[in-house]
């Protein structure tokens, strides 16, 4: 019996999931972090939305919603929750931790970013959304573990195409060719990835803790950095 | 008393296709009881050139063989690349109305100047005798080297049983070994050994249980392959399976018929296929409601060997509208021809059934409510190939065997299965990551997959 228990654990692969907003995180990202992670380990779970900012969703109830994610990923694979051994969070910043002054009201149809700010119909909306945001995101960084699977949060500011581009409003319908030349960007040479992310003009510096302070302070979190680098 | 029934138990197979090792054997092999008055399915299920068809050609070459026929010049290209033989090991069991038999057959071919050659063969058996079974003795067995002595198979017991007295059998034994070799077919199965063991009373046990398997063999062993299922087309023919299995008879056989215009067949082959239609129709109209086949009969005329025929066209009804069948689907196609075969194993013990690819072009749910009809209430035994996993959920996990990417392991069956345990979604988590003994999917990663189509096309766009 130990025997077989064992053997069964020598043949078996474990997952690393990571849990993205859209198809063009997993587009850009999902090549190379399978080649440099082992082939089918990685794993990407979309969720079609920016959960942290779903308003049916608060710090009482963010740790479920993310649990549900991997839960739905599990039965669409015939895999238990067991089988993965870590989730990996990754969220656009969105200018979620600037104050009232860095947003100003324009004539706008989506929110618009910037360094200096955000610019939408609506303030009040947008710091309504801050605050929710950044409630959820501070719950879900200093988390460790969500039903017992290890858990870790990275952030890329304030999007993804901002860090991997340095491209700011990207029109959705753009997005996907984005995605592809980045990943034809690396193909054979992955490892350059590594490099890239761990950039001094992008990472940023400190334990894992100081990042999230440092994105946190000031208009950080509309600049073009992120912590991811810290994964690998 | 009762019927004379032949099962199959055990498939060993080494260095045959991309099988250097594989061995299957029905549970009811396993667990020594050989046969229970019931169904047996064995459902094979892997990635695609994992070895799953290598086993339905194996049974076809059983067929082949044990029938005494010729076995087709190119057969050596079954034999694995770089190994010069192909072995391959049947068990089998007979029921009579007096005793009970397991018997053992086994065979290598080689390739001999682009044509196959049996090399050497033995059959063996084993006898049930006051409720226990016999040591193993062997019948008839013989390799290259056994020729070239006076004594032309051995045990050489049985040699002598045969010819001692006999000086005519000897020569035409010798004939049987000769034409048998000189036509690559069987020495045991050939017709013309047969005729001298049947001849002998020393040898009427022997030659029973050669004539036995050899009726299994040419009348309730059926193979289907999937070329002669499946499409339809305005150009192709419709290759129908029939057999007829009753107290009265035991036949079986192929009847093609043309589908893109009016075929012209024999009077014997119109009096089959309207019997093989009507027989076909009782199940059909209740697998596809409302559908059956009609023979529309244009009258009679003359066939090219000058003998009178009958013009005929096939015709698929539904809710009084008729059709000509070759507008029929590719599933309808293969359920139509695998039809008489599946009403046959039904309803008798004795037949098997082997299926490559089951489930082409057949309606899932279909799919899985006649297994699981079949499992129930069925009698013989059926095998097939598949790639739908319905019938993973429905069957009884011992009917599942599965293909490793081992090629010296090639077939397994899950071990530790609870009974509510869904086998489909074990399999899966298999797949993704593995935990039985052995590996049954070659990985494959969806990143590489997207990064080589597009890759592709970046080429043809050039």
């Amino acid at each position: 019996m130990r025997l077989e228990r064992l053997a069964r654990l020598v043949s078996s692969r474990k997952i690393i999931l990571f849990v993205v907003e859209g198809i063009t995180d997993e587009e850009s990202l999902g090549l190379i972090l399978s080649r440099l992670l082992n082939k089918r380990q990685v794993r990407f779970r979309i969720v079609g939305c920016d959960v942290t900012s779903d308003k049916q969703v608060g710090p009482q109830n963010i740790k479920e919603k993310i649990y549900d994610q991997v839960s739905i990923f599990c039965r669409r694979n015939y895999i238990n929750p067991t089988d993965i051994v870590k989730v990996i969070h990754l969220t656009d910043t969105d200018g979620t931790y600037v104050d009232e002054k860095y947003i100003s009201e324009k004539a706008v149809e989506k929110y618009q970013y910037s360094c200096e700010g955000i610019y939408a119909k609506s303030v009040e909306e947008v710091l309504k959304r801050n605050q929710k945001k950044a409630l959820n995101i501070n719950c879900l960084y200093s988390c460790n573990s969500i039903n017992k699977i290890s858990y870790k949060m990275y952030y890329m500011s304030c999007n993804l195409e901002h860090v991997l581009h340095d491209i700011m409003n990207v029109p959705n319908e753009d997005k996907m060719d984005l995605a592809r030349e980045f990943s034809k960007k690396f193909d054979g040479r992955e490892r350059d990835f590594i490099t890239f992310i761990s950039d001094t003009n992008i990472a940023v510096p400190g334990d894992y803790r100081n990042t999230w302070e440092f994105i946190k302070t000031e208009n950080n979190s509309l600049k073009r950095y992120s912590n991811f680098h810290l994964f690998f | 008393m009762g019927e004379i029934i032949t099962r199959l138990q055990r498939i060993k197979l080494s260095n045959f296709k991309n099988v250097k090792n594989g061995e299957i054997e029905f549970s009811s092999s396993k667990n020594e009881s050989y046969f229970n008055k019931e169904a047996e399915l064995m459902g094979l299920y892997g990635q695609n050139g994992s070895g799953k068809t290598a086993l339905v050609d194996s049974l076809s070459l059983l067929k082949k063989i044990v029938s005494g026929k010729s076995i087709p010049g190119n057969t050596y290209e079954l034999i694995k690349k770089g190994a010069l033989t192909s072995a391959l090991q049947f068990d089998l069991y007979i029921k009579t109305q007096v005793t009970e038999y397991l018997l053992f057959y086994e065979f290598e071919i080689m390739e001999l100047m682009n044509e196959t050659v049996i090399v050497n063969e033995a059959l063996s058996y084993k006898k049930l005798e006051d409720d226990s079974w016999s040591v193993k003795k062997t019948i008839i067995e013989w390799n290259v080297n056994t020729s070239e002595n006076d004594v032309l198979f051995k045990p050489e017991k049985n040699y002598n049983l045969l010819v001692a007295k006999n000086s005519q059998a000897r020569i035409d034994i010798s004939v049987a070994k000769t034409v048998s070799n000189m036509s690559n077919s069987s020495f045991i199965f050939h017709d013309l050994t047969y005729n001298v063991v049947k001849e002998n009373e020393q040898f009427f046990e022997y030659a029973n249980i050669i004539g036995l398997l050899k009726q299994y063999a040419q009348n309730s062993l059926v193979v289907i392959h999937n070329s002669q299922s499946g499409s339809i087309n305005s150009n192709t023919d419709i290759m129908f399976k029939y057999i007829f299995c009753d107290s009265k008879e035991n036949s079986t056989g192929n009847i093609s018929i043309k589908l893109s215009e009016p075929d012209v067949i024999s009077k014997g082959q119109f009096t089959i296929i309207n019997r093989l239609i009507k027989q076909m129709n009782i199940v059909l109209n209740v697998i596809v409601p409302g559908m059956s086949i009609k023979v529309k009969d244009y009258g009679l005329q003359m066939l090219e060997a000058g003998e009178e025929g009958n013009r005929i066209e096939l015709l698929s009804s539904r809710n009084g509208v008729d059709i000509p069948l070759r507008y029929e689907s590719d599933g309808v196609s293969k359920i139509l021809s695998i039809l008489s075969s599946l009403i046959a194993v039904y309803n008798n013990y004795g037949v098997c059934l082997v299926v490559d690819e089951l489930d082409a072009g057949v309606f899932e749910f279909l799919l899985g409510e006649l297994l699981v009809i079949f499992e129930k209430s069925g009698k013989g035994q059926l095998i097939f190939t598949s790639h739908n996993f319905r019938p993973l959920e429905l069957l009884d996990p011992k009917s599942i065997v599965f293909t490793t990417i081992n090629p010296q392991n090639r077939y397994v069956r899950f071990t530790n299965i609870k009974q509510n345990n869904n086998l489909r979604s074990v399999y899966y988590r298999n797949i993704s990551l593995g935990g039985q003994a052995e590996t049954l999917y070659d990985e494959t990663n969806n990143y590489e997959i997207s990064h080589a189509l597009r890759k592709a096309g970046e080429v043809s766009e050039q």
